[in-house]
């Protein structure tokens, strides 16, 4: 999960991005039809999670055992589980946990990422390179499986699940930063800017960041999918969110056996795990093309 | 002797992630976790003396660098203690589970092989906007679906439905009972195969010595399959390498979905009871596993492509 992306991101190499984000990134992805569709269902996802607690949904937590595993009716839109809880706002609470998972875990892997790799990149030598194993090491590791072997020590708990899929996040924005960072170096517009006087602080913010947005906002896309994915990972097997917070992949889990007499239960949350990701996976591919000139005129 | 100096240089490189990568488990293990290890494993009511015991059985007590001293021995000799829950040691346990598992990947990862490399392949006889198009959305919703809902809904449709194949568990080795398991472990990963397989091969297939294959009269397909092939495969065979890991840590979610008794099942099921050594146990075999043969994997590329030793070993 969060190494298939990882491995994608790495086959497909980000293009030269020269300030492309300045460029025209946003008119060429706004030409794409991929790129649309992926942000609206992005958006409107992001929207609904958002909306929740106004909507006018019932208890996602309360049980009520004359009505388990009802089918979907004009009273539960999308029957209700083996506790008699309403499935449809179950479903929509579970999407605030996995945007929320995917979001901040991807923000903590892309700040330590900036320190870590701006830290190699700008120091060089000794400390570069051991920075540098050290994030080979954390490469080195399925991602999957050391999620999971955190998740099991930890314990469940948002926070833990925060930590354990960033662990194994970072060092591909550690690289990105690192590898812009020594482009950028012995760039003429930045010694000059060091000779006007400018401190590394500016430099790195008005010189280091534009020159790697473009691939940064595709990883950061295909890392928010990875993330989801792990966290309905985690959850299916137990070590995600505490009960009885919702989760896509624990209501999967809860209704595993029930395939057969009640498929609502499997195929809601299984759909909803699959569009999400699926909108940031799309969006990732559509910022990598649009960044890549040839790609960009053959995908449209 | 160069050769000799790369996989001196790579297998050095292997025991530095090795080390790493059991030091990672063993500072979350003991620094990360809130209170303490025997306390968790035994639960809330075990009695005081029962904690003691198995604190000093653990070597809790003792400075923090010598427990790590003697947790890396007992880790280099394969020695993971004694599973609390099945009082046995935890490496028989291991061996026991290990051959489903290794099973179960083996099939997966010839499955993606066969069908990555087909894809890529006719990806990049058959080049129409149309096709590609329909290509990049396929892998898109592959990469997109958890590896558990595929398996439930190949189980769905497949065993429940058509009663085609066993809907779960090994069935005494029987091939049929491989099929389901291995395609959901495989759906994800052979995307990522065929979207390598189609870059590279398609490179390849612009280099002048195809032009000159083709020039001497062979056709455009032959020319791919004798010619570019050969040169295209070394980024994918790397990739499987990685992909191992994968499937080595989807192999879990799969084994709990299809009854599967391997490695992966056995360490959610530890994990559920906290049977630590069990868990970080079947862990840190998964993790060595795969850090071994991807070290292998580097080796016998640079036996093939000798770009690769000369080069030196950094990946970037």
């Amino acid at each position: 999960m969060v190494s298939s992306q990882k491995a994608l991101a790495s086959t497909w190499e980000p293009a030269q991005s020269n300030g492309i984000l300045r460029a025209g990134l946003l008119q060429r992805l706004m030409k794409n039809r991929t790129a649309i569709a992926s942000l609206t269902l992005a958006g409107f996802i992001v929207l609904i999670a958002l909306l929740v607690p106004l909507l006018p949904i019932q208890d996602p937590l309360l049980p009520d055992y004359d009505q388990i595993m009802q089918s979907p009716s004009s009273g539960h839109f999308l029957g209700t589980d083996l506790h008699g809880r309403d499935q449809l706002s179950r479903l929509l609470w579970a999407s605030r946990t996995s945007l929320l998972v995917g979001i901040v875990a991807t923000l903590m892997a892309v700040s330590a990422g900036i320190v870590i790799g701006g830290l190699a990149g700008y120091s060089g030598s000794i400390i570069d390179s051991l920075l540098m194993r050290f994030s080979d090491i954390f490469l080195s590791f399925p991602a999957i499986l050391g999620a999971i072997a955190i998740m099991a020590i930890l314990g469940p708990g948002r926070q833990n699940i925060f930590l354990a899929i960033a662990l194994f996040t970072w060092p591909v924005f550690a690289r990105l930063f690192r590898s812009t960072i020594l482009s950028v170096k012995e760039r003429t517009f930045v010694r000059a800017a060091r000779v006007l006087g400018s401190s590394n602080m500016r430099i790195f913010i008005r010189h280091v960041m534009p020159n790697s947005a473009g691939p940064l906002v595709s990883y950061t896309a295909m890392a928010v999918a990875g993330a989801i994915l792990a966290e309905a990972g985690l959850s299916f097997i137990n070590l995600g969110v505490q009960r009885p917070n919702p989760s896509w992949g624990m209501m999967l889990a809860e209704s595993m056996g029930q395939f057969e007499q009640a498929p609502w239960l499997i195929l809601a949350p299984g759909t909803a795990v699959t569009l999400t990701a699926l909108s940031f996976i799309l969006l990732g591919t559509a910022v990598t093309n649009a960044l890549d000139g040839k790609n960009a005129r053959e995908y449209q | 002797m160069p050769f000799f100096r790369f996989i001196l240089y790579r297998l050095l490189q292997m025991v530095v992630v090795l080390l790493g990568a059991i030091t990672i488990l063993f500072v979350v293990l003991y620094l990360l976790v809130p209170g303490d290890a025997a306390q968790v494993s035994l639960g809330n009511h075990a009695s005081p003396e029962a904690v003691e015991a198995l604190r000093s059985h653990l070597g809790l007590d003792r400075p923090i660098w010598e427990q790590y001293g003697l947790y890396l021995w007992r880790a280099i000799h394969l020695d993971f203690g004694t599973s609390y829950d099945l009082n046995r040691s935890v490496s028989s346990i291991i061996a026991d589970y290990l051959p489903a598992t290794a099973y179960l990947a083996g099939g997966a990862l010839l499955l993606e092989t066969l069908f990555g490399i087909g894809w890529g392949m006719y990806l990049t006889t058959n080049r129409s906007l149309r096709l590609s198009s329909l290509s990049t959305i396929a892998s898109a919703i592959l990469l997109s679906v958890p590896v558990f809902f595929l398996g439930l809904l190949l189980q769905y449709f497949f065993a429940s439905k058509l009663k085609l194949l066993p809907i779960s568990g090994l069935g005494g080795w029987n091939p049929l009972n491989l099929v389901l398991p291995a395609l959901s472990l495989a759906a994800a990963q052979s995307v990522i195969i065929a979207a390598v397989m189609k870059t590279t091969l398609a490179e390849e297939m612009r280099k002048p010595y195809i032009l000159a294959a083709r020039s001497r009269g062979l056709s455009r397909s032959r020319a791919m399959r004798s010619h570019a092939m050969r040169n295209a495969l070394g980024p994918v065979v790397t990739i499987l390498g990685i992909d191992l890991g994968v499937l080595l840590g989807g192999a879990m979610i799969t084994e709990i979905v299809f009854s599967w008794p391997g490695l992966g099942r056995m360490t959610y099921y530890a994990a559920q009871a906290r049977d630590v050594p069990l868990m970080l146990g079947g862990v840190i075999v998964l993790v060595i596993i795969f850090i071994v043969i991807n070290t292998l994997i580097d080796i016998v590329y640079g036996l093939l492509d000798p770009r690769v030793r000369l080069g030196g070993g950094f990946g970037e």
